[in-house]
């Protein structure tokens, strides 16, 4: 920074210094001056902003630098011997810089050998070259009213002529390299490259044309004259160029903060969808996006698979994103992004955002999800504890006293005509009575087919108990998770009542298919039809029961045609553990 | 004829008293008592009793549930017959446990069974190698079936159901019939073919087939 400030205030009091002697020279057209002038400065200032954004670039130092040599060439102006001879020998030190900044541009560094032999050529024509002319150099034998040259040895203006033809010789094929070399790097740059190259590379051609063709044509032709004009322009433009690179970049990010806004307002963003966001915005088509997998330990990609990531050099680029040091995502991009550290930082903090939201939403969720299940499975829970204690114990206490009852009974003697006996009789009928409405009840709350054998004895039963024929087909199914043969159980008992609640049917039917990971089953009748989710609130409930472990339920009840119930349950089937009860498996 | 030997597994300790009161009451030898399935099965190996009256839940303070316990001895000891005494109306406990022949079982509901008379004989007639089915529980399994009887079948296909409702295995059928045991199948393919019932799960048909048999028996006698 040190360096790059003192350089700036040198080429700014050189600047002003110069601009006086030009002014006062009068031999350029003020506007020419006023030109020149403005782009020094500019040159400068982007310099100093090139250099405040990257102080490890080279490219704000010959960017002051460009802007220094460019007033240097003013001192010729000078009435001072020696100030003037300075300005002689600098008067093409600004084409070397610039053939150094456009070949080096944007990261200040002379990437390829080609490059550097062509910067180096530059500064030999540009600066030792006029150095061997400068000692035959007399201005006045060349007509000029110009004070002397300090540096004068030998005045010969033949020599001068010969050093003059060499160096628009020499300029001009440097000239010609550099555009070779600038149209190779165009046609080769990726899409965000030659975003950050389209200011140097414009005002670069346009100024090695103009080079060449003075080169070639020599400098007093009218070509080379338009040439040199567009030139001046678009050099003066040149940094501006630059400093409306910054600007455009804030208003990118700008751009990005909107879509990250518009990003955070919906609710689902698909990684696919951020991807290409985050293209978009970085211009950069190629770029791919990892998200980081808790369990994988890796970035995956959008189709589920790891994800393999380049290394992070010359060919590729690799920005992780995190969220206070958690690993979030990875971005896998064109290099050349690296140039435009703002925008891709704007791009990292709100992916972050983004995706820190989702992994919060996501959690959330899941803890939802659980929520669900255990509700359900402690649901459950509480109708078999329900229906066993019917089970176990109230009833069997009636069975006692059934027993007791008996042997009173049988004790009172066999005269019916014992007033004590009717009454006794008539309780022990009603006790009946109670334990078979008890039993059925606790059936329903406790299903020992269900408990016992699983699905398939449980809606074996179920059907037997149907006043219409039932069919079951399919298989026997395995043991599942209790969670999911209790579901089953409820949607065939919930189906059955329906059937013979509302479709006046003659026939039902049930099929359950068992494959690996999933269960299938089907219930339909011959009735009227026309149920629905919303109109049975049985089939509600059970929709929600269904959902709650991850599964769906179609219902399809056309008027008069009968109703099928669709459900897909994801299951596994359950390994019996060592040591349980093994002989209710299977009943084949 | 001797006296008729049982072993009882009931966690409730006053039908437990019930019963075994019941049956001394009624000239049978109760050998042991217990609430526990382990204690059950260690006291069915060292008295073989005739037959193991097992309630088919047993408390949760057991570690071999009654069901399990069951189907260990039909395995271990197909000697020692086996009634279930059960609170459950479900026709699976009883065809599980007679999977392999129907020879010295039973399936009683506890409300049916104590108490009553029938009790008595029920247990005498599985020590006899016969087998018992709760009233309840057949009619479960024969519910829907016509009464048609067993017109439909041949001499053969009679015989090899008569055979097999004395609780007799395929291999016992066939040893009887003097034929291989795989004609004795083929027989009682086509037989449940004929009494149409292959619309139960494959454990459950020998037992309708039987249930059907006795029923026409009964038919007829009545």
């Amino acid at each position: 920074m040190r360096l790059i400030g003192f350089l700036s205030a040198c080429g700014v009091a050189l600047g002003s210094a110069g601009l006086y002697l030009k002014w006062r020279d009068g031999s350029h057209p003020h506007a020419d001056v006023i030109l020149g002038g403005l782009t020094g400065f500019l040159f400068l200032a982007a310099g100093v902003v090139a250099h405040a954004r990257k102080p490890h670039a080279r490219v704000g130092l010959l960017m002051v630098l460009v802007g220094v040599s460019l007033f240097a060439e003013d001192l010729q102006f000078s009435p001072t011997p020696w100030v003037f001879t300075i300005g002689v020998l600098l008067s093409h030190a600004s084409v070397a810089f610039s053939a150094h900044l456009v070949l080096a541009f944007p990261s200040g560094e002379l990437r390829t050998t080609a490059r550097r032999i062509i910067a180096a050529s530059a500064y030999v024509v540009a600066i030792v070259w006029p150095a061997i002319g400068l000692p035959f150099y007399h201005p006045a034998s060349h007509g000029l009213h110009k004070p002397e040259n300090v540096l004068l040895v030998w005045d010969n203006p033949a020599m001068v002529g010969i050093v003059n033809a060499g160096m628009r010789l020499g300029s001009g094929v440097v000239a010609v390299a550099v555009v070779w070399v600038m149209l190779r790097r165009w046609t080769r740059a990726s899409w965000p490259m030659r975003y950050v190259l389209a200011p140097i590379f414009v005002t670069g051609v346009i100024g090695a044309l103009a080079t060449a063709l003075g080169g070639i044509l020599g400098h007093e032709t009218r070509y080379a004259q338009a040439g040199l004009l567009a030139y001046k322009i678009a050099f003066c433009l040149l940094p501006l160029g630059f400093i409306a690179g910054v600007l455009r970049v804030r208003v990118g990010a700008t751009r990005v903060d909107s879509l990250l806004v518009e990003l955070g307002l919906s609710d689902d963003v698909s990684p696919e969808r951020l991807r290409s966001i985050i293209s978009r915005s970085l211009k950069d088509p190629t770029l791919r996006l990892g998200l980081w997998d808790e369990h994988r330990m890796s970035y995956l990609d959008g189709d589920g698979n790891g994800m393999e990531l380049p290394a992070d050099d010359e060919s590729g680029a690799v920005t992780f994103i995190d969220y206070e040091d958690r690993p979030l995502a990875v971005l896998t991009h064109d290099p050349a992004l690296r140039e435009d550290r703002v925008r891709l930082d704007a791009v990292k903090a709100g992916a972050s955002i983004v995706l820190e939201r989702q992994r919060l939403a996501g959690a959330m969720l899941a803890e939802v999800r659980r929520s669900r299940v255990r509700i359900v499975e402690a649901t459950d829970a509480e109708r078999r504890r329900f229906g066993q204690d019917l089970h176990d114990g109230v009833q069997q206490t009636l069975v006692i006293a059934a027993t007791h009852l008996r042997t009173a009974i049988d004790r009172l003697g066999a005269d019916p005509r014992t007033p004590a006996l009717a009454a006794l009789t008539s309780c022990e009928q009603a006790l009946g009575k109670v334990r078979e409405e008890l039993s059925e009840i606790a059936h329903g709350l406790h299903p020992p087919a269900l408990t016992y054998f699983g699905v398939s004895a449980a809606v074996e039963a179920l059907a037997r108990d149907m006043p219409i024929a039932v069919t079951v087909a399919g298989e026997d199914v395995p043991r599942l998770e209790p969670i999911v043969e209790y579901t089953v159980y409820m949607v065939v008992k919930e189906a059955f009542a329906n059937t013979l609640k509302h479709a006046r049917a003659t026939e039902a039917r049930v099929r359950m298919r068992h494959s690996g990971d999933a269960l299938l089953l089907e219930v339909a009748d011959d009735g009227v039809g026309g149920a629905s989710l919303s109109a049975r609130r049985g089939l509600l409930g059970l929709q929600d029961r269904i959902q709650a472990i991850g599964g769906a339920m179609t219902v399809t009840s056309p008027a008069g045609r009968g109703t099928l119930l669709t459900v897909a349950l994801p299951c596994k089937p359950l390994v019996p553990k060592e040591g349980e009860q093994a002989w209710p498996v299977s009943a084949s | 004829m001797a006296r008729v030997r049982v072993v009882i597994a009931e966690d409730q300790a006053l039908l437990r008293q019930l019963v075994s009161e019941h049956l001394r009451h009624n000239g049978i030898d109760v050998l042991a008592e217990t609430a526990d399935g382990a204690r059950l099965l260690a006291a069915v190996r060292t008295a073989r009793p005739d037959v193991a009256i097992i309630d088919i839940k047993l408390g949760p303070e057991s570690d071999v549930d009654g069901m399990s316990a069951a189907m260990a001895i039909r395995r271990e000891l197909p000697e020692v017959g086996v009634l279930l005494l059960s609170q459950y109306r479900e026709v699976r406990f009883f065809t599980t446990l007679v999977k392999d022949g129907m020879r010295k079982a039973g399936y009683l509901l506890k409300e049916g069974a104590t108490g009553a008379g029938g009790f008595v004989a029920a247990v005498e007639r599985i020590a006899a190698g016969g087998y018992v089915v709760d009233p309840a529980i057949s009619a479960l399994m024969l519910k829907g079936r016509s009464h048609q009887g067993l017109d439909g079948l041949t001499p053969r296909q009679l015989e090899v159901l008569a055979l097999m409702a004395e609780g007799l295995n395929n291999g016992a059928i066939g040893a009887r019939m003097n034929i291989k045991e795989c004609t004795v199948e083929t027989h009682i393919r086509a037989m449940f073919a004929n009494l149409g019932i292959q619309d139960v799960p494959e454990i459950n048909q020998r037992v309708v087939a039987v249930l059907m048999y006795l029923r026409a028996r009964q038919g007829r006698e009545g």
